[in-house]
Order: structure tokens, then C-alpha cells, then sequence
């Protein structure tokens, strides 16, 4: 069965009342969301409460709507946007940038000290250079690179079009370039 | 740092990035009670959180692409909603002809979709096949014989394709299923159900018969007026009982065959029905063929099935360390043995008292019963007892590996008894629902002169329909 054939068995059985196929949901995407959050809110424990606060108003969603829902995936992203947002307006925080002990919490260190200190520099130089960008120049980066999302996927996440999508990508990717040849 | 770099480590670092799993499971188990709080849950009525059903039936629905995905979902979720799952307690107990009986097939087809082996398959079309028998016995006892003969051919072409399926699924397993145990299991419950299966479908084609023989002889004055009870009730009367197969039985081929028994008619008890006019009569007399030819065919499938379990089950019962299950293998090909024997003598004495009242041919064809299939000549009884012979006298050897052959033995005794040249299949004689059997499934259809001939189109010959 192909994954949207099975996301739609899966909401459709949840709504039916097996509860445990909404858990089938939640296994399958709690990692990609938990990382795209982690991207933006830099701090594991407010991760994962926005990850958990994203899958309970998709159930929330999908149980209300009742209605067909094509792209599982790209709807959770949409929440997760939008409840990382609202925790910043909530909490009034601002995004912080990566710092030793953050990086160390969420990245999972190698056994190899050397290649560790590399890959932490390396790292740490991306996020920087992420926290540079604006906002939605942020987001498309980490949709489309880190989370390997499709342009058509990234529109449904974001309600755009793909042509306006692309056009906004390779904005970012210049800017990005930009930062890059800077550091 | 290139872009190509950047790209990389931004890739990498999803994969340096994970939760715990502690968390992970924490935070789903909270998930999971949070849905069971909400009043979507709550209502949801205990029935449609029967996963084993709904999930199969939903991963049927997408996974086969039946319907495209917003449709399905629509109808799954129509079917499911409060106000309609009514709807599928009322499938559930559908008859043939209501509104929701293709629903409830459907389901059913849905359900054997899904299942995940091919025992498991077997196992629900065999259920299936039996719910088909109870569904005709309600029908018999409600409907007026116009009303019911198109529904109970309509149960009763599910129930041979049904059982056409389980024979072929059998075949698979006894070729590919790994695990004896469960080839015997499954090969023993089919075995056992369609001997059932088979006494009961005898029972429903003598009321239907006999329901037939009023229709045709109603200025004769020979029908008494009673109701029709359910399958066994009075049959036991009649004189059917002491030839029809003994309750399981190991079911025997030639007990589905369709020899007349005219003279039961005049001592059974039957409805007497006014008919409008001698057309109507006609037409219904013919529609009841049809429905005797399709009946025919349903016993067929059920014999053929029977067999084909015993051929499975014998065939692991001879490899199998188990001596309980090898007795029981020989325990199985004795009564059906047995069966045909009994089954021959009875045929051969039918024929000769058909012969003896002059019985047309029309009469003989469709007034069919419990008896086994008419064997047309002499040669062909004794070549039968011939067969039948030499399968016990292999048997007498109690040599388990020569089972198989006994089993041949039968096979061959029911194929020349079916009248059927070779013991390939003849496809002008075969009913659409017996396809990849070995032997001619004529068995129970009417045979000319010991030739294999279409039950349907004879009947219809003979009644210039």
C-alpha cells in the first residue's frame, strides 16, 4: 500500500474509533516532526512539547473535519509551523542560536572524538548560518533540505503555489550562498 | 563551506537529531488517552472499534485502490458515522434480495481481501458458504416461492463460487503451505463443513423439488397442503431418509447427484400454490429448473471441495508423525468408501424404479434429490464398484503410503460414475464454478444416455423453454 493510501486507512480507522491507527501515525512521523521543530526551537525540552501539542491538534483536526484528507504529512507540517509560532508569541522568546550545551542535546555525538569535533563545528556552522536568513527563507531551507520535502509538498505546507514556492527557494538559496561565501 | 557541503551536513544533521524513546512513548501513550477522552472516540460504538473487521475492510478499500482515495474514505466513513453504523448491523443480517445484501458481500469480499493467508481465506469463505445455507433456509421459511427463487440462486451461485475458491486455495496449501499442522487443520474443518454443507443443500434441494412437483402435477390432486419446515424437519418422513448420506458423513460425490425420486412427491408434504395461468406456470416451473440446475452445481462445488480436503489431508496425514492424524486420514476414505457405495446401490435401485413408473426424462432430470447421480449403464456401476473395490483393497494393506492412491481410487470410481470419458476436465460439462478440477464435475448434473450434457440446457430442452 502506498504511504498516502495508508495514511488515509490509518485516519480513517482512528476516526472509525481504533485509536491505536492514529498511533500508527504518530510512530510514523514523529521523528521528521520532532527534528523540523528542534530546527526552529533549538531547545529539546520545548520540542518536545510543541511535537506533542502538533499530533494532538492533528488529531483534533482530523476528528472535527472528518473530511478527506490528502497529504497527512504536509498537514502536520502546516500545524507544526504554526504552533512553533505560537510558542514564540506565547512565550515571548526569541529563537536562540545553538549554544555548546544545545547543540550536545540534540545532536547525537559519534564515538570518534575527532570526527565529533568536526561534525559539531560543521554543524554549528549551519545552524549560524541558518539563523541569518529570515524566517520563511529559514523554513524552505530546512523543509526542503533537511526534511527532503518536494516543492508540491512545501506549497501544501506553506499554502502557496509551487511556482511561488520555487521563486521564493531560489531566493533563499541565494541569500544563503551569499552567507556561506562570507564564512 | 560550498553550498553542496551545506546541503550535506544540513541533511546530516536530521539524522544527529533524535528523540528519546522514552519521551517518544510517553508521548504517545499520552496521545493515545487524549483521543480516548475526546467524544469522536467516545461515541464511536464498540462494534467499530473492532479492529480485526474495520481496519481489513478499510486496508482492502485503499490498499487495492478499489475506489479512488476520497471515495473510499467518504464511504468508509459514511458506513462508520454514528447514524450509519446501523447500517452495517443491517448488512450483516441481510437476506438475499434486501437492499443491503450486495453491502454485505462486499464486506465479506472485503474481509477475505485482507486476510493475510490463504487457510485464513478458506477459513472465512468456508463460514461464508455456510452463512449462504442459512440464509436460503430463512429464506424458505418467509418468501413465497416466486419471490425466492431468484435469491436463493443468488446465495446459491455465491456459495459455489465460494467453495470453488477453498477447493483452490486447498490446492495451493497442500502444495505450498509449509506448516502441516496447519494444512491439516485447515483441509479437516473443510472436509467436515462440507460434509455438513452438503446434507443441508440436499435437504433444500428436496424442498425445492418437491415444492416442483406440486407445481407440475397440481390437477393430479396429489398435494397435500402443510408448510415447508425447516431443512430436516419432515424430510425425515419422507422416504429420502433412508437413502440420503448419513449426517456427517464423509461427504460422497455421487450422494449430489440429481436422480428423480417422482414417487416422494406424492408422500412428501408440500405447498400447494394457486398459479395464475398455465403460462406463469410454466415460467415458473422453468425458473425453478434453473434454480435446481444451479443448486446442482452449488453441490458440485461442495463435493468437489470435499474431496479436494481429503486429497490435502490425506496427503499430509501420510507424511505426518501423528498417529491420530493418520488414523483419522484412514478413518475419512473409509466412510467415503462407504458413502459411495451405499450411494451406487441406491442409485442403481432408483434407476430401476424410475424406469419401472415411466417417468419422463423431464421429471427425471429435475425432480433430483439426495440420490447419487444416475448411472445411466450397467458397465459404468460396475466399473464404479470396480474402482471403489480396488481403493479398499489398498486400504486393507494399511499402508499409509499408498493413501494417496486410495484416494485416486475414489476419484476415479466418481469420475466414471459421473459418466465423464477421461478423468480431464470436459468444459461443455462443467459448471462455470467447478473450473481447475481434475474431474468432470457432471456428478450431479442429469446425464443422456451416458453422456455428459449441460443440466441447464437439457432442462430447458425438455421443457422447450
Amino acid at each position: 500500500m502506498s504511504g498516502k493510501f495508508s495514511d488515509q486507512f490509518l485516519i480513517a480507522s482512528s476516526i472509525a474509533g481504533d485509536e491505536q491507527a492514529f498511533g500508527t501515525l504518530y510512530d510514523k512521523y514523529v521523528e521528521d516532526i520532532y527534528r523540523f521543530v528542534v530546527m526552529r526551537v533549538r531547545n529539546t525540552h520545548q520540542a518536545q512539547d510543541v511535537t506533542a501539542e502538533v499530533f494532538l491538534k492533528a488529531w483534533q483536526y482530523v476528528s472535527s473535519q472528518k473530511k478527506y484528507i490528502k497529504d497527512f504529512r504536509a498537514l502536520l507540517y502546516r500545524i507544526a509551523r504554526n504552533v512553533v509560532i505560537d510558542h514564540y508569541r506565547s512565550s515571548q522568546k526569541e529563537m536562540t542560536a545553538f549554544d555548546e550545551d544545545g547543540l550536545e542535546a540534540v545532536v547525537d555525538t559519534s564515538s570518534d572524538i575527532v570526527e565529533n569535533i568536526q561534525h559539531k563545528d560543521d554543524m554549528r556552522l549551519v545552524f549560524q548560518t541558518l539563523d541569518q536568513l529570515s524566517d520563511d527563507h529559514k523554513e524552505l531551507i530546512i523543509l526542503r533540505y533537511a526534511q527532503d520535502l518536494s516543492i508540491k509538498e512545501i506549497a501544501g505546507v506553506q499554502g502557496k503555489t509551487n511556482g511561488a514556492v520555487r521563486v521564493a527557494l531560489h531566493r533563499a538559496i541565494k541569500q544563503l550562498k551569499a552567507l556561506i561565501a562570507d564564512t | 563551506m560550498r553550498f553542496s557541503r551545506f546541503k550535506k551536513q544540513l541533511a546530516a544533521s536530521q539524522i544527529a537529531i533524535s528523540s528519546k524513546e522514552s519521551w517518544r512513548l510517553d508521548a504517545r501513550e499520552a496521545l493515545l488517552a487524549e483521543i480516548r477522552k475526546s467524544h469522536v472516540w467516545q461515541e464511536a460504538p464498540a462494534v467499530v472499534r473492532d479492529r480485526a473487521f474495520f481496519s481489513q475492510l478499510f486496508h482492502t478499500l485503499f490498499a487495492q485502490a478499489i475506489l479512488k482515495p476520497a471515495v473510499a474514505f467518504a464511504l468508509i466513513f459514511s458506513v462508520v458515522s454514528y447514524s450509519s453504523v446501523s447500517t452495517v448491523h443491517a448488512a450483516r443480517a441481510s437476506l438475499p434480495g434486501d437492499a443491503l445484501y450486495l453491502v454485505k458481500l462486499g464486506l465479506e469480499s472485503a474481509q477475505v481481501g485482507v486476510a493475510f493467508s490463504e487457510s485464513k481465506k478458506a477459513e472465512l469463505e468456508i463460514a461464508f458458504a455456510t452463512s449462504r445455507i442459512e440464509e436460503v433456509n430463512q429464506i424458505l421459511k418467509q418468501d413465497t416461492r416466486a419471490a425466492s427463487t431468484p435469491h436463493i440462486e443468488q446465495a446459491m451461485k455465491r456459495f459455489s463460487t465460494d467453495l470453488n475458491s477453498v477447493q483452490k486455495r486447498l490446492e495451493k496449501m497442500g502444495q505450498e503451505e509449509k506448516s502441516e499442522e496447519k494444512v491439516l487443520k485447515i483441509s479437516k474443518l473443510v472436509n467436515d463443513t462440507t460434509t455438513k454443507l452438503e446434507t443441508d443443500l440436499l435437504v433444500i434441494k428436496e424442498q425445492l423439488q418437491d415444492q416442483n412437483s406440486v407445481l407440475e402435477a397440481p390437477k393430479a390432486g396429489k398435494t397435500d397442503v402443510s408448510s415447508i419446515d425447516a431443512p430436516g424437519a419432515d424430510s425425515g418422513n419422507t422416504q429420502e431418509s433412508a437413502v440420503r448420506p448419513v449426517e456427517n458423513e464423509s461427504t460422497e460425490a455421487s450422494a449430489t447427484s440429481t436422480q428423480t425420486l417422482a414417487g416422494i412427491s406424492t408422500t412428501t408434504p408440500v405447498v400447494a400454490e394457486e398459479v395464475a395461468s398455465p403460462e406463469d406456470a410454466q415460467i415458473q416451473s422453468a425458473a425453478e429448473n434453473d434454480l435446481l440446475a444451479t443448486l446442482d452445481s452449488a453441490l458440485n462445488a461442495v463435493d468437489q471441495a470435499n474431496i479436494k480436503s481429503l486429497e490435502v489431508f490425506v496427503g499430509k496425514a501420510q507424511t505426518s508423525k501423528s498417529e491420530t492424524v493418520q488414523q483419522e486420514a484412514v478413518d475419512k476414505i473409509q466412510k467415503k468408501i462407504d458413502k459411495m457405495e451405499k450411494n451406487i446401490d441406491t442409485a442403481l435401485s432408483e434407476k430401476a424404479r424410475t424406469t419401472a413408473q415411466d417417468a419422463p426424462p423431464s421429471a427425471t432430470i429435475t425432480a433430483s434429490s439426495t440420490q447419487p447421480v444416475l448411472i445411466q449403464t450397467p458397465s459404468a456401476s460396475s466399473q464404479v464398484q470396480e474402482a471403489i473395490d480396488e481403493a479398499k483393497k489398498i486400504l486393507d494393506t494399511k499402508d499409509m503410503g499408498q493413501l494417496g492412491q486410495v484416494v485416486e481410487k475414489v476419484k476415479e470410481a466418481k469420475a466414471i460414475a459421473e459418466g465423464a470419458e477421461k478423468p480431464s476436465q470436459d468444459t461443455e460439462t462443467t459448471n462455470p464454478s467447478t473450473s481447475g478440477t481434475s474431474t468432470p464435475s457432471a456428478f450431479n448434473q442429469k446425464t443422456d444416455s451416458g453422456k455428459s450434457s449441460d443440466t441447464g440446457t437439457s432442462v430447458q430442452e425438455s421443457f422447450g423453454s
